[in-house]
């Protein structure tokens, strides 16, 4: 500490810093969180946004449950099950395995592979896009037996879905940028700066969000109901 | 029953067994929050008043008067919760005296009395806004709405409980000491939540009983012409398509039997004329105020779902008559 | 104003600073950081600007200026409760202000009031050039400003929101309230919710990664920590009341039955839903509320916070806490008694921490100097004197057997009073009294300042302790009118005569505040003597706040070490602990803080930091806990997109409302445009 000089030293670089560092941290340069240190501040960003829209979704399988528990039968009679055929399973398979090449797109940013990180990322856009027709399809055949409207178990079966593929469309979105970018060959890979693989790490780690959203949703509104669970049904 | 109810209520005027350990839990936190306080605010005047630093050692200070005095409290408080809500509940397998099921409606009350095996009276008897209640044996209301949330509260009975459509709650006291009681919905239901309050009379048994039997019976049979008028009035007019009067109208919206939820819109008018007040406790019930009740129902309770419905003045004399027969 | 409290040079400010550069002109000495960071002038330039201190004092006067619609609503509702059966307002116009008084207070005053604080103050006190996403910040502002604007036309069209704060299903369905009255509400409360959220975001990143090198999160000024839990509270909970306002929205709209008991749903579903954010909104709007406090009360006391790292655990463990009481406003819904008793407990258990910190800002008042009592220590003493009351009437309706018998109840309305005016608002009276010099660089009238207080501190109890007993005696909340019968006459007339008071209170402030920014003395850049770094800073602090990256060593940057120093203890815990303890020992109890330069980083890394390359807007990153690590990165600059987004939003808003799929398409397109310009521009 410089006190009582009246005015500061023009230190430079380190000096003042290594001053300052608190006794019980240790030397200036350890990592100080280990994969946590030098993240950018868009990576941080996105994780406290993940972390609020997790609560979304926690909160409306909250809603879920809780009417599951108050009704006699779940699904109420009349109502359709969640498909849980081998098509809903095939498109859930697709969309988990998209993060997979997402991943890898990252990877090869990071080598400065551009061509490489274009093709993954077109695999895993092209995976996702799969799905979401699987979606809009199984919404079309459910509608004859299910409405929102029909009662708060439908209500909830379309909000959960459909606000995963709103998600689902918000990260395919920003796939689209980052892979028009790339194409433009913005990214240099160096560095978490945006232009450095920055947008690439920050977009494939809300993909992988989305994905993980999925699995929840998959867990509570297909196979919960066909093993029962809370109130029967 | 004509005792008029003039004040609001007390929540430390407690006439039920549980009420009573809340008036006493009451004052006891009131003492405590004072004591609290004068000490907080000797503190402060310490720190005004001294004209030196003054070392108290404040860590300490700390610890003792924010950790473990208040840790003190709660768990007295906790314990005290338990003792009090005890009340609230009766000994496993002590059936109710009285069941009377309490409907809230967008502003008036509709009450149901399911009489247990010691009364002269069987089957349901229906009234609206004025509970008659007995003294000294236990009762258990059941509350629900047709409509929104609404909340039970008579302040010196103790708790209040709120009727949520789609839910049945209970309420069980025994009220030990004869009175007029005013409650009122205490939660926001709408335009005229402010006027959704009814009456509790406590009776001793036997006056309950004559009451309830009276209750019971189809509406009198009208005596002289102009309540005979007034009867058909109220039959041919818009009045009966939303309130009963047994014996005379039984199913207003013409929807019993079929295969549909009970619907009831108005308050059961059978035995009008024994009730206190009119509308959830908004005016007295004499002839002024029924007429004029009648005649323009919004000018006395704005936003009430009751319409005005138009009478030519022999009718509305003669409807008069005849409610003001229904005892 | 009090003269100087502590010698020593401000040395964080250009005219002290070491000269690098021969001086040229008024701001010579560091012209290239000066043009770098200095708004265009003209309205392009206000559109544009990312500069967290113009965001701040935008913030403060838009809510403050929501505080005055509030409370000319509450004093409409006064004033029609002042007689018995007052016709004044009917139902209709009553529910309607009712409502808006509750939610524009909460709302659109109270929390974004605290980001208002939290914006100015939270970059200068850690020593930082700006927020993390500075655009993000300016779109925090403009969704505040265009949410409020859009709730606000509901009175235009003569369909204000009707349904009382927490507007309950059934009766906020389609089927009890067939207006546009409760989408406005629904919708503008989603709207809000985007801001809060974006605002709450962006202070967790800027406190994380932003602190000066050498702040570790111990070092991090109080204040600071109660922003960054009011943060985190934000961010779990908001969710929630987005979900409630959807959901309602969507049962409206779409016809879903989420809570609707006919179609398999559940009105206590809308309840739960609502206070698991309700509950935590009361002590989001409280939290950085004593966060004021414990920063006004040790500068008046020159005394560091007593048990000062125990007071942040306080902090930390009243957020926490925070998420399991939300049952506690449902003890009249019927509940099972084990549901129930669990929430009350958590809910007494709540009052550990409050005493705490009560008795903290207690014994540093008792063990500092004898205080000066200007305007900011004045709204600080009536605030603990009102918040201890508050706090013990929320024990009391913790408590379940009392509170089933006065919820509901005038008296609640009287608690919350309590703890929202004597817990928050006089705070932020304190707040603004202690800043607004280092904001205009203006001093405040000698006197009205102790006269607001005055009037505000008997007006406040006139209008309120009535209440209790008014509850106590059967009075329910949100009646429109009573009758003449019933007692409650007198009291209801002392409120309402109270309330104008206390209004008069506030305009004091307001006019002190006014006239004194418009033409009051200049006041010295530090007058109370503080201890965090926006005091080393001229008044008002330069566009780019640090010409060099200060260094922090302590928890009090510009205080010193008692003079009987206890060494490098008191300095790596942050915690004073040791002053009592010094005092004792060496029975001279006199702590006078020294004022101490802080030393600082001009270059790092081969850059000039206040020389910034091309101009950009360049900041320093440090690391999470220990603040070291540091990288200058360059920030986004001035931009129009947050303002085109949040129109988009407004449009979007407005589409729903209109049950128009054409605007809501058109608005979303919008968006995505807007949003993809932004990010294009950034890069
Ligand atoms: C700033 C906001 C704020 C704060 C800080 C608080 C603080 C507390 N509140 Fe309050 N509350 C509200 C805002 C707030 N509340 C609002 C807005 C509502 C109504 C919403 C609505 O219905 O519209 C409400 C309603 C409300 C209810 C529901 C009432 C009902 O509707 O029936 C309850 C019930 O438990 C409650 C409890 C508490 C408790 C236990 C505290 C505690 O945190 C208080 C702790 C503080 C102290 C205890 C004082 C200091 C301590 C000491 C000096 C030590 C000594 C202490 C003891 C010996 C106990 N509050
Ligand atoms: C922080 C929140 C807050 C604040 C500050 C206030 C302030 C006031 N409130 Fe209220 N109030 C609530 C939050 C708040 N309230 C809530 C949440 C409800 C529940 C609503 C519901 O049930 O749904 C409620 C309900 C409520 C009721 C019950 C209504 C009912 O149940 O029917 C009443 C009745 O007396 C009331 C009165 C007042 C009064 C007289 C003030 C006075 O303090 C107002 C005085 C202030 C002014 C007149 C403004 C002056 C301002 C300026 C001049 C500009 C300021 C600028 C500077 C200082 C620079 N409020
Ligand atoms: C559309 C339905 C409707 C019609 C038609 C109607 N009423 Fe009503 N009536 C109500 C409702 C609802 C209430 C309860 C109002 C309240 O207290 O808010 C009520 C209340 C009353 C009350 C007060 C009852 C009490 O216990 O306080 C009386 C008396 C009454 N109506 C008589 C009449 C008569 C006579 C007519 C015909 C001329 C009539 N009503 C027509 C719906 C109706
Ligand atoms: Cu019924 Cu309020
Ligand atoms: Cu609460």
């Amino acid at each position: 500490m410089t006190a009582g000089t009246g005015a500061a030293p023009l230190t430079t670089d380190r000096t003042a810093l290594a001053e300052a560092r608190a006794p019980d941290l240790g030397p200036t340069d350890r990592p100080s969180m280990g994969p946590l240190a030098g993240r950018s501040l868009a990576w941080w960003g996105m994780v406290m946004a993940i972390t609020t829209e997790a609560m979304i979704f926690a909160l409306l399988l909250f809603a879920w449950f809780y009417l599951w528990t108050k009704a006699d039968r779940w699904p109420p009679p009349g109502d359709p099950l969640t498909d849980l055929g081998p098509f809903t399973i095939g498109r859930t398979v697709l969309l988990l395995g998209s993060s997979l090449p997402v991943q890898l797109a990252e990877r090869r940013v990071k080598a400065g592979d551009r061509r490489g990180m274009l093709a993954w990322l077109a695999l895993g856009w092209a995976m996702a896009a799969v799905f979401l027709g699987g979606h809009v399809d199984e919404t079309i055949r459910m509608w004859s037996e299910l409405r929102p409207s029909t009662d708060a178990y439908g209500s909830l079966v379309y909000l959960i879905t459909n606000l995963h593929a709103l998600h689902l469309i918000i990260g395919l979105l920003f796939l689209a940028f980052v892979f028009g970018r790339g194409l433009q060959g913005r990214y240099t890979g160096d560095g978490e700066g945006h232009l450095g693989h920055g947008d690439v790490t920050v977009t494939v780690l809300y993909w992988h969000f989305v994905d993980a959203v999925w699995v929840a949703v998959f867990s509570s509104l297909y196979l919960a109901p066909h093993f029962g669970g809370p109130g029967g049904g | 029953m004509a005792r008029p109810v003039t004040d609001a209520g007390w929540v430390l005027d407690p006439r039920t067994p549980g009420a009573e350990k809340v008036a006493l839990l009451t004052w006891l936190m009131l003492a405590v929050a004072a004591i609290a306080f004068v000490m907080v605010l000797g503190l402060l005047a310490l720190g005004l008043a001294r004209r030196r630093r003054l070392p108290l050692g404040a860590e300490r200070w700390v610890v003792g008067g924010g950790l473990v005095f208040p840790a003190v409290v709660i768990l007295a408080l906790s314990g005290l919760t338990v003792w009090a809500l005890d009340a609230d509940t009766p000994p496993a397998g002590a059936d109710p005296a009285l069941t009377v099921n309490v409907i809230g409606h967008q502003y008036w009350w509709e009450i149901r009395y399911q009489p247990g095996g010691g009364s002269t009276v069987s089957g349901e008897v229906v009234t609206a806004n004025e509970l008659v209640l007995p003294v000294d044996q236990p009762v258990q209301l059941e509350l629900t709405s047709d409509d929104v949330v609404h909340s039970f509260w008579v302040p010196e009975l103790g708790p209040k409980r709120d009727l949520v459509p789609g839910r049945t709650n209970h309420l069980r006291f025994t009220i030990d000491q004869a009175g007029d009681l005013r409650g009122q919905c205490a939660e926001f239901c709408g335009a005229q939540h402010a006027r959704m309050a009814f009456l509790v009379h406590a009776v001793p048994a036997d006056e309950f009983e004559t009451w309830l039997a009276n209750e019971a019976a189809p509406a009198p049979v009208p005596t002289t012409d102009s309540q005979r008028a007034g009867m058909a009035t109220f039959q041919q007019e818009a009045c009966s398509s939303c309130h009963a009067i047994r014996g005379v109208v039984d199913d207003p919206a013409g929807l019993l039997g079929a295969d549909r939820n009970r619907v009831v819109i108005g308050p059961d008018l059978t035995h009008l004329a024994a009730r206190d007040t009119l509308a959830a406790v908004t005016v007295p019930n004499d002839r002024g105020h029924l007429g004029g009740w009648i005649a323009d129902p919004q000018s006395t309770k704005p936003g009430s779902l009751m319409p005005a419905v138009p009478l030519d003045p022999e009718q509305l004399l003669s409807l008069l008559d005849y409610l003001q027969s229904l005892r | 104003m009090t003269t100087p409290a502590v010698a020593g040079p401000t040395v964080l400010a250009p005219a002290a600073a070491p000269r690098r550069r021969a001086a040229s002109g008024a701001r010579g000495d560091h012209q290239a950081l000066h043009d770098a960071w200095e708004d265009r002038p003209g309205l392009g330039g206000w559109i544009r600007t990312v500069d967290h201190k113009r965001i701040g004092v935008r913030y403060a006067v838009t809510a403050l200026t929501f505080l005055l619609i509030g409370g000319l609503e509450a004093l409409a509702l006064r004033t029609q409760l002042a007689v018995p059966d007052n016709d004044l307002l009917g139902h209709d116009a009553y529910n309607q202000l009712m409502t808006m008084h509750g939610t524009t207070m909460l709302l659109w005053f109270n929390t974004p009031m605290f980001a208002a604080f939290g914006n100015y103050l939270i970059p200068l006190q850690i020593g930082a050039r700006d927020m993390a996403f500075p655009r993000l910040n300016a779109l925090s502002y403009w969704i505040f400003l265009l949410s409020g604007l859009f709730v606000y036309t509901s009175f235009a069209v003569g369909e204000a929101p009707d349904g009382g704060w927490f507007a309950y299903t059934p009766l906020t369905s389609s089927v009890y309230s067939p207006g546009r009255n409760l989408d406005f509400w629904a919708i503008g409360i989603t709207f809000l919710g985007i801001s809060t959220t974006v605002g709450g975001i962006n202070f967790i990143v800027t406190i994380l990664r932003m602190r000066a090198p050498g702040m570790s999160l111990a070092r991090l000024p109080i204040f600071g920590w109660t922003i960054l839990t009011m943060s985190f509270m934000i961010i779990f909970a908001l969710p929630a009341v987005t979900l409630a306002g959807a959901l309602l929205e969507a049962d409206r709209a779409l016809g879903m039955h989420l809570f609707d008991p006919n179609g398999l749903g559940d009105p206590l579903l809308y309840q739960h839903l609502f206070w698991i954010w309700g509950h935590p909104e009361v002590y989001i709007v409280f939290i950085p509320a004593t966060g004021i406090i414990s920063t006004i009360i040790p500068t008046f006391a020159r005394r560091p916070l007593a048990a000062h790292n125990l007071v942040i655990a306080s902090v930390v463990a009243t957020g926490f806490i925070s998420f399991g009481l939300w049952v506690h406003h449902m003890f009249a819904a019927g509940l099972p008694f084990l549901v129930a008793s669990f929430f009350s407990a958590a809910s007494l258990v709540i009052a550990i921490p409050s005493g705490i910190q009560v008795l903290a800002w207690l014994t540093t008042l008792v063990e500092g100097r004898r205080p000066r009592l200007d305007p900011p220590l004045l709204f600080a003493l009536g605030f603990i004197v009102t918040f201890v009351l508050g706090g013990f009437t929320g024990v009391m309706v913790a408590v379940v057997p009392f509170d089933q018998a006065i919820t509901d109840s005038y008296f609640v309305v009287a608690h919350f009073h309590y703890v929202l005016i004597g817990g928050s608002v006089m705070p932020i009276m304190a707040g603004l009294y202690f800043w607004f010099p280092k904001v205009t660089g203006k001093a405040t009238h000698p006197w009205l300042g102790r006269a607001a207080f005055a009037a505000i501190f008997v007006g406040f109890h006139v209008t309120f302790f009535p209440q209790h007993i008014l509850g106590l005696m059967g009075m329910p909340r949100r009646v429109y009118t009573y009758g003449s019968d019933l007692g409650w006459d007198w009291l209801n007339l002392l409120s309402s005569i109270g309330a104008f008071v206390l209004a008069a209170g506030f305009v004091m402030v307001a006019v002190d505040l006014v006239l004194s920014w418009w033409r009051g003395d200049p006041a010295p850049d530090d007058p109370w003597g503080g201890e965090t770094l926006e005091w080393a800073l001229p008044s008002p602090p330069p566009p780019y706040n640090f010409a060099a990256a200060p260094v922090v060593t302590s928890p009090r940057p510009l205080w010193g070490e008692p003079e009987a120093g206890d060494g490098s203890a008191g300095d790596a815990d942050g915690d004073s602990g040791g002053h009592g303890d010094v005092a004792r020992a060496t029975g001279h109890p006199a702590w006078d803080p020294v004022r101490v330069p802080v030393p600082t980083i001009e270059r790092y890394e081969g850059e000039v930091l206040d020389e910034p390359p091309h101009g950009h807007h360049r900041a320093v990153l440090t690391s999470v806990l220990d603040a070291t690590d540091v990288h200058v990165v360059t920030m986004p600059g001035p931009s129009t997109w947050p303002l085109a987004l949040a129109a988009g939003v407004l449009a979007l808003s407005t589409g729903v409302l209109l049950r128009s799929g054409l605007v809501v398409g058109l608005a979303s397109a919008w968006i995505a445009w807007s949003f993809y310009r932004w990010h294009r521009e950034a890069t």
